[in-house]
């Protein structure tokens, strides 16, 4: 996959001359067609490919399946109508009003489903698109069920009032708007958070973002974009009736996303103008259109995944890579290097940095943890070790949120933890690493620091979306920031190297860098020398050695031994739970307990 | 009321068979088989072909249909899972669904689209009197039949070896793997089971609903959502989702009539998820962070 550099926000060379031409024949397209006829039908796909590139933002990006876009769509077409038939609003007024309704009955719907796991969102989308479908027939007096609602008004300009050909511009003003807003978004740090949800989603917790604000989020997006068409697809009719919304047609608009290609911005364009234009011309055939449709999508799952526009994109790189060899990446780690930053000053005032007070925690009545007291002063390196399964990581999973404790309290800087989310104890300034690295396979290196990042170093989202230049701003700021913590772990050169190229030991130097991105003032690495080679532990000695000169407490979990003694201040020893020793590394070292623990010697059979 | 209250017990019944069909599969191979309700109505289909159009024995038509149902469930499961290692969940869900708009147009294409009455083969008589409720054979029987096919699906995930096998596998699949529980020929059993679940079902609703090639969205909807108000990975929070889904329907049905009925229900199903996000009887499952 050719990456791009995140530095880089122009446009490539071929887009910048191809984009401007085909716009322009866009612009032209009214003229080449023979009747107002198809000219409807092209603004219907248009529409269509709105309400698609909105879905996608839902089912691609983040790998959540709606059912309900057609109740939504349906919202935004009935708000639009009777506020422009009942009301006499205007369209411009009745169009934003319209993407609000669909974006707030999206935000009443999501606050149940994104609790839930992801399957079942594609249940409440569609009880919601049969509450809609059903309130549409069962209220006539309002919306004329089955004749439908007619004589919806075309929007005027002043005095100006649109027509068919005339709406044409407008709604391929909104369409392009559409994808501007889009492509915006998607390039952005909100974007590459998105991607980590869907790929890693406890990481981007654990990265100090709410995994349940943004799938609503992100279904609010969708669902107002949603509503807008169908608001332009009301005014370009002039008359709507219950058959367009029902919960098979939202089927359909998930079809249009995965024939065209999720996770491509033109994908969802291309399957909508296919599968709206299309069955136009072989009306004949239109008995077997949904076995058709149930066989397009399992041919598009199982032999195209990646959609028409993703398949022909992976065709294109490939055909890439054969014309020009690539040039050999610069695979070796520079020199760590010790950063001075300033958010992450030493932290004032006295006393530990963090306490853990008498922690127990039991699954299903297997006692993971027992009695289980810690404390850890500013700027130390002080080491977790114990046999497998003594608990050292659901200490950690303890402490950063994952589970709660049984019993027992958690201060870190003086405040309570136990009961806080994970994204907000990371906001606080404890970041982490994972046993298993959990990084997002699709992202580069310096983006998936930017999911760390983000929570502070972000453009909001308005600003984001529009592209306004404070944007080009933050996000060059953002990398700069990003450079320098890849250069503390000896990374740089790998930063446009897409994740899952990196070597499994520049993994782990990459967490700890995605981890410094918080400016934690504590670090908690988990087992990261764990399947690394003599020469990158050194490394990783020195890029934690200067974690720890930076002010920086670092909490350290390792099974090697002369790893730990060489680096730690501090020493705690956990065994079934409990705490055996604690110490400084010489007193470790020659504890007849912890010897005991770890050779086996007679087992107390208290623990037997 | 008291009346709406039985033929609640009755259709909620119907609803909690197929919800527990749901929550077998779903509970072993962590995929929701969107497909199930289109799988009750060609059941349903292939009742009215052998018994009532071809007036083959009522056994032999039993028979006929269950046979039919497993290669059907069998071919579904080769879809849905053939890939699993590779696939994802919403992968298989977006399969399912497509295979049942496949079923859905293809029994359009084959039987038409007018309803068929079904014979009610459990009887008419009225058997005794509750108040004003006359409790007739068929209603007591579907209640009957269903508590015994979902007593012994439960007796048999409990009691069996190889129940707790499947219990085993929905709980941890790798666990259930490494002690040496053939998880593939589980799946395979899941979707046996679920399917003989599914015949039962099309057998006992058919008398009321009529066959016909729409009546399986319906129940599939029906039975997914009820899984989900209960517990999608527990049987028998399941199957109590499904009473209690039939009894609301019957009650709204009472209250706002039939044709308001089903966008109340839906709005009650989600009104209940926004307090108990798991489903009523649901517990979450550990998360294991390496």
């Amino acid at each position: 996959m050719a990456t791009r550099s995140l530095r880089d926000s122009s446009t490539p060379a071929l887009q910048r001359i191809l984009i401007p031409a085909f716009i322009l024949f866009l612009l032209f397209i009214p003229h080449l067609v023979p009747n107002v006829y198809y000219l409807r039908l092209i603004q219907i796909g248009f529409i269509f490919a709105i309400i698609a590139v909105g879905l996608d933002l839902l089912v691609g990006h983040m790998g959540l399946i709606s059912l309900g876009h057609a109740g939504l769509f349906a919202i935004g077409a009935y708000t639009s109508s009777l506020l422009a038939l009942k009301l006499g609003f205007c369209f411009w007024l009745s169009l934003p009003l319209a993407t609000v309704a669909s974006a707030f009955i999206g935000f009443l719907l999501g606050i149940p489903s994104f609790r839930l796991a992801g399957v079942y969102l594609a249940m409440t989308t569609i009880a919601l698109n049969i509450i809609v479908h059903k309130a549409i027939i069962l209220m006539p007096e309002l919306t004329r069920a089955a004749e439908g609602l007619q004589n919806i008004p075309m929007p005027s300009i002043g005095s100006f009032s649109l027509n068919v050909n005339n709406y044409y511009y407008l709604i391929l003003l909104f369409f392009l708007a559409t994808l501007y807003l889009m492509k915006n978004f998607y390039r952005s740090s909100w974007g590459k958070v998105i991607t980590c949800i869907r790929e890693s989603e406890l990481a981007a917790h654990f990265m100090g973002n709410s995994i349940y604000r943004y799938k609503l989020l992100v279904f609010v997006l969708s669902a107002g974009i949603t509503g807008m068409a169908g608001s332009l697809f009301a005014h370009l009719m002039g008359y709507i009736n219950e058959p367009s919304f029902t919960w098979e047609n939202s089927i359909l608009m998930l079809l249009m996303v995965i024939v065209g290609g999720r996770r491509e911005l033109l994908g969802p364009v291309v399957g909508a103008l296919l599968l709206i234009w299309l069955p136009q011309f072989v009306q004949r055939w239109d008995q077997y259109r949904h076995v058709v449709y149930g066989f397009m999508i399992i041919f598009f799952l199982l032999a195209a995944p990646a959609g028409i526009v993703g398949e022909l994109h992976l065709l294109w790189d490939r055909l890439g890579y054969l014309g020009k060899k690539r040039a050999p990446q610069d695979a070796t780690l520079s020199e760590p290097i010790l950063m001075d930053l300033a958010a992450s000053s030493m932290v004032s005032g006295h006393g530990a940095l963090l306490t853990v007070k008498e922690i127990s925690k039991a699954f299903g009545g297997v006692s993971a943890l027992n009695d289980v007291d810690l404390s850890i002063q500013p700027g130390t390196i002080h080491a977790l070790i114990g046999p497998n399964g003594s608990g050292k990581t659901t200490l950690v999973n303890i402490i950063t949120g994952l589970y709660k404790p049984d019993e027992g309290q958690i201060f870190f800087q003086g405040k309570p933890l136990v009961g806080l989310p994970p994204d907000q104890i990371a906001r606080m300034g404890i970041g982490r690493t994972f046993q298993i690295p959990s990084l997002s396979a699709s992202l580069t290196s310096a983006e998936n620091i930017l999911v760390a990042t983000h929570y502070r170093a972000r453009a909001d989202l308005l600003t984001t979306l529009l592209g306004f230049p404070k944007y080009l701003y933050q996000r060059k700021k953002a990398f700069d920031e990003i450079y320098e913590l890849l250069k503390e772990v000896g990374l740089e050169k790998l930063a446009d190297l897409n994740m899952s190229e990196l070597p499994h030991g520049y993994q782990r130097l990459l967490e700890i860098a995605r981890a410094l991105g918080l400016y934690p003032h504590l670090l908690i690495v988990d087992e990261p020398a764990a399947g690394l080679s003599q020469k990158e532990i050194g490394h990783l000695a020195t890029v934690l050695w200067n974690v720890k000169k930076k002010g920086i407490a670092v909490l350290l979990i390792e099974h090697n031994v002369d790893f730990v003694m060489s680096l730690a201040d501090y020493v705690t020893v956990l065994d079934f739970g409990k705490k055996i020793a604690e110490g400084v590394p010489a007193e470790i070292q020659n504890n007849k307990d912890v010897l005991e623990a770890y050779l086996g010697r007679r087992r107390p059979s208290a623990y037997a | 009321m008291l009346e709406a209250i039985f033929s609640g017990l009755v259709i909620g019944s119907i609803y909690a068979l197929v919800a527990l069909s749901f929550s077998i599969i779903f509970a072993t191979t962590n995929i929701v088989n969107f497909a199930l309700g289109e799988v009750v109505m060609v059941a349903a289909m292939m009742a009215l072909t052998t018994i009532v159009t071809l007036k083959w024995p009522i056994l032999t038509g039993i028979l006929i249909t269950t046979l039919v149902l497993l290669v059907l469930s069998y071919s579904l499961q080769l879809i849905a899972l053939k890939r699993l290692q590779r696939v994802d969940a919403n992968t298989a869900f977006m399969l399912t669904l497509a295979a049942g708009i496949i079923l859905n147009n293809a029994a359009l294409l084959i039987w038409g689209d007018k309803p068929f009455p079904f014979p009610n083969l459990l009887g008419e008589r009225i058997l005794f009197h509750i108040g004003k409720l006359a409790v007739n054979q068929q209603g007591l029987g579907v209640i009957l039949a269903a508590i015994f096919l979902m007593a012994l699906v439960d007796w048999f995930q409990r009691k069996t070896l190889i129940g707790k096998a499947m219990m085993a596998t929905s709980l941890d699949r790798e666990a259930a793997s490494a002690i040496g529980i053939n998880v593939k020929l589980i799946h395979t059993l899941a979707f046996m089971v679920s399917a003989i679940l599914a015949t039962a079902a099309a057998f006992l609703i058919t008398p009321f609903t009529f066959a016909s090639y729409y009546m399986g969205t319906d129940i599939g909807l029906k039975g997914f959502a009820a899984a989900i108000l209960g517990s999608l990975s527990q049987g028998r929070g399941a199957i109590v989702g499904g009473l209690l889904f039939g009894l609301s329907e019957a009650v709204l049905s009472y209250l706002f009539g039939s044709n308001a009925r089903d966008p109340f229900l839906y709005l009650a199903f989600i009104l209940v998820l926004m307090f108990k996000p798991t489903g009523l009887f649901g517990v979450s499952k550990w998360q294991r962070v390496a």
